[in-house]
This record gives structure tokens, C-alpha cells and sequence, in this order.
């Protein structure tokens, strides 16, 4: 038996976003320690949350799921901190349009609900987080919660 | 006749843990701090300055203090209660 599904379109999300310009290698997931200053600038994903609905009559019933993900950047600058996480954005965004091959097969759509942007003087320099907030919609039968429909 | 504290009875330069930090040519003593800091779910250190208020009058957001041989950008200060030690808040 697969892994939930929810499991596998974090990690198909996580692995669209590796590898991009600003953050390459440094994706955490699911991560509940802080990262290192070496770790940035980086991404966190984590799932915040999913909203089912059953619309339909039958054994077994498809459930159509909506799961939110939370992609977070966050980076550290002496100067121009903003402009460091809007490329970031821009890159994760590009990475996660529609079509992704990475969520091929696993959902319907994955769409940006929002951004909130943060910065904060508490670090030994300027330390930001740009955290966008990702719907991910899929189906999959009540029995069956591994399987796309 | 008004009471003045002198600071160099509380920074002394061979007073432990005193460091020496050089502000537009000019020598100050204090203690610098190297606090840890979560910010934004990333480890970081919050470095700060205390030393004797009297002697940073002047002193600007953006002038280059130099600490135990690392230079540091001044962004900003608050008092203590006592409104004779400052706290300066530097940027590596």
C-alpha cells in the first residue's frame, strides 16, 4: 500500500522546489527545529491543514479533499531583503504551475491562495519569511486514501 | 550639587568580560552580548552593546562600531532604567 496521498503530494511538492536558483538543496520538511543559519535562504514545507467533503451517495464514497500547504521561505540580508524573497517566491510559484510533473497523477490543481511577508531586526542581520499558502485539490475514494481518483 | 556617576567605575577596561569597541576614532568599554534568537524558524544570534550612555552621544543608525576586531553597523539603542547605560543593537 502507498503512502497517503497527502504524504505523497508533500513530498512530489518538495521535490518540485528543490533544486531552484535561490534555495537549491535547502528544503526542509515537516521540520520542527529551527534551521541553522547555513540552511538559508531556505524552504520549509509543512501541511497546515484539509478540508474534506463527501457529495455523494455510495460505498465506497470519493472524497474530495483540500489540503493546505504552507511553502516558507525564509532568508537573511544585510540589504535588500525584500527582493530576496519575492525571487524566492517567484521560483517556488514557476516550480508549482500547473501542470507539475512532480504532482502528476496525485492531484487536480494546486493554486496560491496567499502570501504573508515578515521581516524581523532580531537576527545578527535583517531575517524575512515570505510563507505561501498552497490549496491542493484531490480526490481519492474513503477506502482508499493512498490512490488518487 | 547634582550627583554624577562616573562609568568608567562600571566598564572599566580590565573589568571582566569588557570589551573595547571603536566608534568614529574613539574607544568605548561595555559588554557585548550574543543572545540566541528563533526567528522565523531559523537559529540566529541578537548581538548587543551595553556600555555607559554618556559616551555614545552622537552616535548614529548606520555608523560602523568595531568590536573585538568585527565591525558591526549600529541600528538603534534603549536605556536602561536608570537612563545611564545604553544598550546599542548591532548588525553583524
Amino acid at each position: 500500500m502507498a503512502n497517503h496521498l497527502r504524504r505523497q503530494i508533500r513530498e512530489g511538492l518538495t521535490t518540485a522546489i528543490t533544486g531552484l536558483s535561490t534555495t537549491g538543496a535547502r528544503v526542509f520538511t515537516s521540520r520542527v527545529y529551527p534551521l541553522e543559519v547555513s540552511d538559508l535562504p531556505g524552504l520549509l514545507v509543512t501541511s497546515q491543514s484539509e478540508i474534506v467533503d463527501a457529495d455523494s451517495y455510495g460505498v465506497p464514497r470519493p472524497l474530495q479533499r483540500r489540503l493546505r500547504l504552507e511553502v516558507r521561505a525564509i532568508a537573511q540580508a544585510a540589504a535588500d531583503l525584500d527582493d530576496t524573497l519575492d525571487q524566492i517566491c517567484k521560483e517556488v510559484e514557476i516550480a508549482l504551475a500547473m501542470p507539475c510533473a512532480a504532482l502528476a497523477g496525485l492531484c487536480k490543481s494546486i493554486t496560491l491562495l496567499g502570501t504573508d511577508i515578515g521581516m524581523s531586526d532580531g537576527a545578527e542581520q535583517p531575517r524575512g519569511s515570505a510563507a505561501m499558502a498552497f490549496e491542493v485539490y484531490y480526490v481519492a475514494a474513503e477506502n482508499a486514501p493512498d490512490v488518487a481518483l | 550639587m547634582a550627583f554624577v556617576e562616573d562609568g568608567s567605575l562600571f566598564y572599566g577596561p580590565n573589568d571582566p568580560g569588557v570589551s573595547a569597541a571603536t566608534w568614529n576614532g574613539s574607544t568605548v568599554y561595555g559588554h557585548l552580548n550574543r543572545a540566541y534568537v528563533d526567528e522565523f524558524g531559523a537559529e540566529g544570534t541578537g548581538i548587543a552593546f551595553d556600555c555607559w550612555a554618556a559616551n555614545i552621544v552622537g552616535i548614529a543608525h548606520g555608523d560602523t562600531v568595531v568590536i573585538d576586531g568585527t565591525t558591526y553597523v549600529y541600528r538603534g539603542r534603549f536605556l536602561g532604567s536608570d537612563d545611564a547605560v545604553a544598550i546599542m543593537k548591532l548588525q553583524a
